[in-house]
């Protein structure tokens, strides 16, 4: 049996003949697998403005479409919103440039460390998971590890081991960051990989924001088969 | 037949690749500078029945030729083809009325020449998929198991010298690669317990041969050049089974990305096929070989040392500047080992002092120096074995040095085999020296002609044991027949 936000993304797909999914439907999904990501509000219309005032600024908007896969590339994101009047005036803007998408308005997170977790399903191994040092370098860098799923905790320590930027999560100069908190969270996507593997092409948890305390994904892309 | 009953039997068949009773050449011809003729003069040495196919029906040195494998009399275990390949079909036809076991497809001409080839492997695979007859190649140079004789390989011996009988199974999919390999594992008696060339992999593939070479006893240690991987989720499940018990080592050459995958995001982009295989590879205690020297050294060290279990080597050598390369390799993880170099005891270091010239360094790297003797070596190899922060010895037993003497072999010899910590040896050097790793060789113990090459296989060794504690400690590994999985 799916659980019902991973149903809620196969009825959208089948309606919709989308295999990209957007941000807004795979942000549940996260959480219903106990991964944590930030506080947010889906905006359809202006008077969903209202819902915000349970956010805590600074926040970000951010456009959730399957036709804009990379959101910066369109001018779809706009970070470090202090107030209000400014939020509303960025929603303006959106729903200018964005007519018929949903915008989704989510805390700025701060952190000391960005990473990258996703799953890949290769034709031949199956459902694969791959860890790495995340961000917008990400491709820069290339410096990942990858397994075909299911992986243990053992598993997921040893790809850390193959980091080069591994240092990054053991408190490199100070820099204080939950560890425990992103192998868990590498250990519940390797389990939407097991559960998912008919559905799931790929899924890209980027860039995965790690503090003292947690560790949060801020953005989720998702492709189905 | 039922499915699973076909399985079984397929599965038993494989063995008859290269443990046959008796034997069919398709393509047999009495004249010797053609394949069918170089064939059947190798296949002389096969103790087995023997029986010659030729549709011309020529007789071959005094042999009884039959025209088709129906006209033979008696019962075929494998029938090994040697003809064009348009005339395959019938062949295949008869290997199926005649109730041959297992068939070796060697002519090319199918799969790696086009469409016509590929529906020409499709066309067998039909006729073969409701029987148990398992088919080798095409596009293979077949078999080689030296403890039978069995050597169905069309390359002339003079020119390509063939390994002697030892506990490596070495399965290829490239057949150039493999008569290069199996050249160079004569010269360094690199023992086989078969070689399989695995050719365009129409039926058999490298699954059967992990499920073969599991249950033969004679194998030790697998290794496996690939250029494709069929199945890749059976691979790793076959893999997980067998490794707890023999190391597996693969080449698997050629980069190119299996089909599109979601490359519009991060993980699709990154994680690319070669990536996946390199971690599902480690994930069932593969061994994972990078180019062609690697996989010979690799099975070579895994087949004749023990694992090592822990990162710590202790390096003993006469010349100080091999020390210094050696450190610098030892602990460089890009490059090179990725191990530590040993911290030696204070209770080693003064044993050492005790015996060495006062100029020696008692400090790891040992440098013995110049005035080195055998004994001296000797002396040191005990007291790095008795060391306990010592986990495994990088040895230089340089016979450059004046007095040094023939004995060193023996001595190096003892040790590698005696010694509680696994030991790689390292020599370098010209036409002398290469005589000495040849003596050393034939008494089994590999020699490397090169530091890196020495470390690399140190590594290894440590990835082995890394692996081994860790399936250990899970515990949850019984014997099972890979038979029992089918």
């Amino acid at each position: 049996m799916n659980k019902k936000y991973f149903q809620e993304i196969l009825s959208y797909s089948f309606k919709t003949k989308n295999k990209v999914i957007p941000e807004h439907l795979v942000k549940p999904l996260l959480k219903e697998e106990g991964i944590n990501v930030p506080r947010y509000v889906l905006i359809d219309k202006l008077s969903d403005l209202e819902k915000t005032s349970r956010l805590h600024f600074p926040v970000a908007l951010k456009v959730s479409s399957s036709k804009f896969i990379h959101k910066t590339d369109v001018g779809g994101v706009v970070l470090n919103i202090k107030d209000r009047s400014e939020l509303k005036k960025s929603v303006i803007v959106f729903k200018k440039k964005f007519k018929e998408e949903k915008l989704i308005v989510e805390e700025m997170v701060n952190g000391n460390v960005e990473m990258i977790s996703g799953l890949v399903y290769d034709s031949n191994f199956g459902m694969c998971i791959m860890i790495g040092v995340g961000g917008i370098y990400t491709e820069i860098y290339k410096d990942t590890s990858t397994r075909v799923v299911p992986v243990s905790k053992d598993d997921i320590l040893q790809m850390i081991e193959e980091l080069r930027g591994k240092d990054l999560l053991e408190g490199f100069r100070g820099i204080k960051v939950n560890k425990d908190a992103f192998v868990d969270l590498v250990l519940k996507l390797s389990d939407i990989g097991r559960k998912y593997k008919n559905y799931i092409l790929g899924l890209d948890l980027n860039p995965i924001i790690l503090d003292k305390d947690k560790a949060t994904v801020v953005d989720a892309k998702m492709v189905l088969k | 037949m039922l499915a699973v009953e076909q399985k079984k039997k397929k599965y038993l068949n494989l063995s008859y690749l290269i443990r046959p009773k008796s034997i069919a050449l398709v393509g047999a011809s009495a004249n010797k500078s053609k394949i069918g003729g170089i064939m059947w003069s190798y296949l002389q040495s096969f103790p087995g029945k023997k029986y010659p196919v030729n549709i011309k029906q020529e007789a071959i040195d005094g042999a009884k030729t039959y025209s088709s494998l129906t006209d033979i009399p008696e019962e075929v275990d494998l029938a090994i083809i040697a003809i064009p390949a348009k005339n395959i079909l019938s062949v295949i036809d008869d290997c199926i009325k005649k109730n041959v076991k297992a068939a070796i497809i060697i002519s090319s001409g199918f799969s790696e020449t086009g469409e016509q080839g590929r529906k020409l492997e499709d066309e067998i695979r039909n006729k073969i998929s409701n029987t148990d007859l398992v088919v080798l190649g095409p596009n293979t140079l077949g078999v080689y198991v030296p403890s039978v004789n069995l050597d169905s390989m069309f390359v002339v011996r003079e020119k390509s010298k063939r390994p002697s009988s030892g506990p490596i199974a070495y399965i290829s999919q490239s057949g150039a690669s493999a008569v290069g390999f199996m050249d160079m594992a004569e010269c360094h008696h690199y023992g086989i317990s078969a070689f399989i060339g695995l050719g365009n992999k129409l039926d058999v593939n490298e699954n059967d041969m992990l499920e073969l070479f599991f249950n033969e006893k004679d194998t030790k240690v697998i290794c496996m050049h690939l250029e494709s991987i069929v199945d890749g989720h059976r691979l790793l499940k076959l893999c997980k089974k067998i490794t707890p018990f023999k190391p597996i080592i693969i080449l698997k050459a050629g980069r190119t990305e299996a089909g599109a995958k979601a490359a519009m995001l991060h993980t699709g982009s990154m994680a690319k096929t070669s990536q996946v295989i390199d971690g599902a590879f480690k994930q069932v205690g593969v061994i994972k070989a990078n180019d062609m020297l690697e996989l010979f050294d690799y099975s070579r060290i895994l087949a004749y040392q023990k694992p090592m279990f822990g990162p710590r080597v202790a390096v003993v050598t006469s010349g100080g500047g091999y020390g210094v390369i050696a450190t610098d390799y030892i602990e460089d993880s890009s490059v090179g080992g990725g191990l530590k170099m040993a911290e030696l005891s204070a209770h080693s270091k003064l044993k050492l002092r005790e015996k060495l010239p006062s100029f020696a360094s008692v400090d790891n790297p040992i440098d013995l120096t110049g005035n080195v003797t055998d004994e001296m070596f000797d002396y040191a190899f005990k007291v790095v074995n008795e060391d306990e922060n010592v986990d495994g010895v990088l040895a230089f037993p340089l016979i450059q040095t004046p007095l040094t003497t023939d004995k060193l072999i023996d001595i190096t010899e003892w040790w590698f085999k005696n010694g509680k910590k696994p030991m790689v040896p390292c020599i370098i050097g010209g036409s002398y020296s290469e005589e000495v790793i040849r003596k050393l060789e034939a008494l089994e113990v590999p020699v490397f002609p090169d530091i890196r090459r020495a470390v690399l296989s140190l590594r290894v060794l440590y990835e082995r044991g890394k692996y081994l504690m860790k399936v250990k400690k899970k515990g949850k590994f019984k014997f099972r027949k890979v038979s029992e999985l089918l």
